[in-house]
């Protein structure tokens, strides 16, 4: 029974979740497994609240428990499963009505309005010795993003996916996804040059 | 790429924030939730069988479904075909009644036709029909008909078991005493045929009648015959058996003569 026992790890996620469609749930935990913790990741640096986003990373599971069936292989699986959890996330903040108010630069699109970050004299990053005061700011930094520069942003240099890949997710053009990404980080080096000297 | 080396520092700050990983029982909670929603949908497909009879109600159960619209419109059909049913029994039991009202005169009509035919039977013997025979082949010889003739033969026709009280005086008569006419029937001109009121025979004025052509006074003849049948069609099924006796008297009497030459 055992040398029958297929090995999970070695197959890739496409083969897993294709191993789900023909009804085998190891596949599925296989897939938890691996997604799970980048998902929640993901989840938080969007919604910025770890509740929700452990809410939403169940949910996403949960979706793909029902709709594995909807999954053609003309895309990888992350880009699909990163798609689901997007689109919930976006429900879910549009339903608590957090979408604008956290969204502080939604006030100011034109970006003459900085982020309220704590003065040089109260919080410094040379002072502060606790880095997770550090990832607030900057978690802070990031939830005060327009949502269409925070999700690139998140894709990109959180979640390390290619532009072709976040393109396919927030269906953009390739050009389009470039831009929002440059202009996000260019946004978030202002929101957080009272934290951090720009190197040169 | 140049874009990325232009914000490298925030990528790699990005980069480097902390892994927010999942709770330790995030898997339980996950199957807790597979769980709950498997069973919500074994309730909501056992649901329906359980509910499905008491809410369906008459049409429900009729009809196997609860959409108003095809209830409404098989309700509609089902009143349709009623009124179309009860429409179509109407016009029949109309038709039924039609034809007893206008078949009872026609029996009626033929019952009396037998019995007719039998008193003729029983009533006229061979030698009578042959002396009338011989009268009307007389008045043919004579060229001249007179209704007081006619009004005779009728009325012994009538005390012989006929019971319409016809006579020929009806039946457009010829007027031949006119100047006109006189003169016409010299030059071999037809005479004018008028019809004449329907009058009592014993009010009514002897016709004055003079001579005239044997073929024109047969002519005449049929033509008065013809036109009192019309006329005595409209007046119903049992003027029209005393036609139809007389037209056979007629033959009979054509056939005496025929023999006669």
């Amino acid at each position: 029974m055992d040398s029958k026992k297929k090995d999970y790890k070695s197959l890739t996620d496409e083969q897993l979740i294709f191993e789900f469609q023909q009804e085998d749930v190891e596949a599925f935990n296989e897939i938890v497994f691996r997604y799970k913790d980048r998902l929640v990741n993901f989840l938080f640096r969007y919604t910025g609240n770890r509740d929700d986003s452990e809410d939403l990373a169940q949910d996403t599971f949960l979706k793909l428990y029902r709709s594995k069936h909807l999954y053609r292989e003309i895309a990888k699986f992350s880009t699909w499963f990163y798609t689901i959890a997007i689109n919930l996330a976006k429900t879910n903040l549009r339903k608590k009505g957090r979408y604008n108010a956290i969204s502080i630069s939604e006030f100011d699109p034109d970006g003459e309005k900085d982020f309220d970050l704590p003065a040089k004299g109260q919080i410094s990053p040379d002072d502060s010795a606790n880095a997770s005061i550090e990832n607030e700011f900057i978690q802070n930094a990031i939830n005060s993003l327009n949502e269409k520069f925070r999700e690139v942003i998140i894709l990109r240099d959180i979640q390390d996916l290619e532009y072709e890949e976040i393109a396919q997710i927030t269906d953009l053009p390739l050009g389009t996804v470039k831009s929002r990404i440059n202009r996000g980080r260019e946004r978030l080096k202002e929101l957080l040059s009272d934290i951090y000297k720009p190197s040169n | 790429m140049i874009q990325e080396e232009k914000h490298l520092d925030i990528r790699e700050k990005l980069l480097s924030l902390p892994k927010v990983k999942a709770s330790e029982n995030f898997e339980s909670k996950l199957l807790s939730k597979i769980n709950l929603e498997e069973a919500q949908a074994n309730n909501n497909t056992s649901k329906p069988q359980t509910l499905e009879n008491p809410n369906k109600g008459f049409f429900g159960n009729l009809f196997g479904q609860k959409n108003p619209f095809v209830i409404a419109g098989v309700s509609f059909a089902i009143v349709a075909i009623i009124l179309i049913g009860i429409y179509f029994v109407n016009t029949s039991e109309t038709d039924l009644t039609k034809i007893e009202t206008t078949s009872i005169p026609e029996t009626d009509v033929i019952e009396e036709l037998k019995s007719a035919e039998d008193t003729k039977s029983e009533q006229l013997t061979d030698a009578e029909i042959m002396r009338e025979s011989k009268e009307v082949a007389s008045n043919d010889v004579g060229n001249v008909t007179t209704p007081g003739n006619r009004n005779q033969s009728s009325n012994e026709f009538m005390g012989r078991g006929y019971t319409d009280s016809y006579n020929y005086s009806d039946s457009p008569s010829i007027e031949l005493s006119t100047p006109e006419a006189e003169s016409d029937n010299q030059r071999g001109i037809s005479p004018t045929v008028k019809p004449r009121e329907r009058t009592d025979s014993r009010t009514a004025l002897p016709p004055r009648i003079s001579a005239m052509p044997n073929g024109n006074n047969r002519v005449h003849q049929e033509e008065s015959v013809s036109s009192t049948k019309d006329s005595q069609m409209k007046r119903g099924n049992i003027r029209e058996i005393n036609v139809i006796e007389k037209n056979d008297l007629e033959n009979l009497r054509e056939k005496i003569i025929n023999l006669d030459n």
